[in-house]
């Protein structure tokens, strides 16, 4: 469940990083800090909310700033999610 | 030993402090800039030392213990949350960060100090808009509601929907990054040549009524925000930057006449409503619920005015101070509940809907020494009798400052510190400008009247304790009270119930004994550019450098 969960969020948060950066999904380092991935202060906070609002949880709006990397930033929200 | 919960609205303006007790009552509530009468008191602390020494003095004995509560989870300034950014200059939006990150990082401190603490025993910070709405479901007649939270900024965005019901809180959703309808007023204030920073939305409000909306200014401004499930984003920055040098031809022209921007003020109210309309749509679930509206945006009554009949709710409130004033009582509140898991959030005791009567009280020490020693000729004590006394001067045309009982908290005066009138004489409004508020002559005066009569006078009539709502006037009643009619046949109306204030209730019936008008008009005790007046001392700096007739503070009238 948490494996499924954990693939879900990360599937997630690289669709919209693609959508935020304009480019393909396929092309997305998960291990890869956010800001090196082309996404701007801006485009962390306003995926937090699509974060908070498809998974019913409240994000902390530095969560994306202090995990830094899609991997990293999923297993904090898998754990926000569990506790929930 | 008791507990106290201080709470401390901590967005370095609009400061101010509520004190709560251990059942949860609130023993006081009170702007910081009524202290220290300087408008919206920014960059001042929220619990400034001379001021917390009065009311813990008042109101707390030696030893008790305190929470302190604040209206934000951290500092701004470099949270990476920017709503505001954008529609204002970089250097203002810095500003106003510092000035949040000042009042929120030191807060509880001056407590502490007088406790002998290095920093705040016990300290915690709530949500920016769950203390909107709490103070807001609390003070409200409903048990169960929707509260939407409309404002200028907020932890990650500019606006929040809550679900109130059982006494709890329950945040449905929230907006994330830049998209503010307070930021987009606030802009509009400047373009329209007023000063957002002295909260002069006022005055865009007002001059709105004698302009024209105009599809070419409205265009532009649409095209600045969008609104997603009640969501509002600013547009893709390149976008919102042509919108508005598009807008830069219609600025007011700093030697301009004021009626200049009317048309651009009716534009940008009409572009308001488009967008509060579009997050409002979203809020009802089933027709008939009842909504709570707070935050800075709820201050628009307007804009309120219109929302009973044209929104599927049956009934809407908005607190006695919907902005950041009120988060003192609503962080107070939260951290009383966080002492008190599984008990609902409390609910204001006084009359149907909370009292905005939970400010100090005039010293009685002082006011016997105007007696005794002030050197009014005419000092009189009308005990039992100075709601007839009052009634009597207003009838026969006098200007009438009115310092009594507890002061309202929030922006309106609702005539325990206002200035009151004879609403008949076409003439009074520009008379009360002129010769006491020294205000633009464009602006509107207030009417209040006891609540069961607002359908006689008013069309989509609804209680309106706080003047919350501007409501249009029946036609054919217009003529009777024109000082308290504004351009476009509205007023912005304060019902007084039954049960609200015996002594109001006394002073309508009074006059309406006399003039057959259950009307009176009512603004703030205040002169233009200060606060509502707070000491004794002030009351009556304005009765002897204006032309008001007289004061009456408490039951002592005090006449020219």
């Amino acid at each position: 469940m948490s494996l499924e969960r954990r693939s879900e969020i990360i599937e997630f948060l690289r669709d919209q990083v693609a959508r935020r950066t304009r480019s393909t999904v396929e092309g997305i380092n998960n291990d890869v800090d956010l800001t090196d991935l082309g996404l701007k202060s801006i485009d962390v906070v306003l995926i937090s909310g699509e974060v908070e609002d498809r998974f019913g949880i409240d994000v902390d709006p530095i969560v994306m700033f202090e995990y830094r990397t899609i991997h990293a930033v999923a297993d904090r929200l898998l754990e926000v999610i569990e506790a929930a | 030993m008791n507990r106290y919960y201080l709470g401390l609205s901590t967005s370095g303006h609009d400061a101010a402090l509520a004190l709560l007790d251990e059942t949860g009552e609130v023993l006081v509530a009170e702007s910081t800039e009524r202290f220290l009468q300087s408008k919206r008191a920014w960059g001042a602390a929220p619990d400034h030392p001379d001021h917390l020494r009065q009311i813990l003095s008042t109101h707390c004995e030696d030893g008790a213990s305190f929470v302190v509560a604040t209206s934000w989870m951290r500092a701004k300034a470099g949270a990476g949350t920017q709503p505001i950014d954008s529609l204002l200059p970089a250097s203002e939006g810095a500003w106003l960060r510092n000035q949040q990150e000042r009042a929120h990082e030191h807060a509880g401190d001056s407590l502490a100090f007088f406790l002998g603490l290095s920093k705040p025993a016990i300290r915690k910070d709530f949500e920016h808009h769950r203390c909107h709405a709490a103070f807001a479901c609390s003070a409200s007649p409903f048990d169960d509601a929707v509260c939407l939270v409309l404002d200028g900024d907020g932890d990650v965005g500019a606006a929040s929907q809550y679900r109130y019901g059982d006494g709890l809180l329950e945040r449905q959703w929230r907006s994330w990054g830049p998209g503010s309808l307070g930021a987009f007023y606030g802009w509009l204030t400047g373009l329209c040549g007023f000063e957002w920073r002295a909260g002069e939305e006022w005055k865009v409000m007002g001059l709105a009524a004698f302009g024209s909306p105009r599809a070419e200014m409205i265009e532009p401004m649409c095209s600045m925000l969008t609104v997603d499930n009640g969501r509002l984003r600013l547009v893709e920055p390149e976008i919102l930057r042509a919108q508005l040098e598009r807008m830069q031809v219609y600025r007011r022209k700093r030697d301009g006449s004021i009626m200049d921007a009317a048309d651009l003020a009716a534009s940008g109210q009409v572009v308001y409503s488009r967008f509060a309309d579009a997050v409002l749509n979203t809020c009802a679930a089933t027709g008939g619920e009842r909504l709570v509206l707070a935050g800075g945006c709820a201050l628009n009554s307007s804009y309120n005015g219109t929302i009973l009949g044209r929104h599927p709710f049956s009934a809407v409130y908005v607190p006695c101070a919907p902005g950041d004033d009120g988060n003192a009582v609503g962080a107070a509140l939260l951290a009383w509940m966080d002492d008190h898991p599984g008990r609902p959030l409390p609910k204001a005791r006084l009359g149907r809907s909370g009292s905005a009567f939970l400010g100090s009280r005039p010293d009685p020490k002082k006011i016997d020494r105007v007696v005794r020693s002030s050197g009014f000729p005419r000092c009189s004590d009308c005990r039992g009798g100075s709601a007839n006394a009052v009634a009597e001067l207003l009838a026969r045309g006098k200007i009438v400052g009115v310092m009594r009982g507890a002061a309202e908290f929030g922006p309106r005066a609702l005539g325990h510190r206002s200035i009151l009138a004879d609403p008949r004489p076409a003439d009074m409004k520009d008379r009360i400008n002129r010769a006491v508020k020294g205000r633009e002559p464009y602006r509107p005066f207030a009417p209040m009247l006891p609540e069961e009569r607002t359908a006689a006078w008013f069309r989509n009539a609804q209680p309106s304790p706080y003047m919350s709502f501007a409501l249009p006037w029946k036609e054919d009643v217009r003529g009777r009270v024109p000082a308290v009619v504004h351009e476009d046949g509205t007023g912005r109306l304060q019902t007084v119930a039954e049960d609200d204030d015996v002594w109001l209730r006394d002073l309508l019936a009074a006059f309406e004994r006399r003039t057959d008008v259950p009307i009176i008009l009512n603004t703030s005790f205040n002169v233009m550019g200060k606060p509502i007046v707070h000491s004794v001392e002030d009351a009556l700096a304005v009765l002897v450098t204006t032309d008001l007739d007289a004061v009456l503070l408490e039951d002592i009238l005090i006449e020219k």
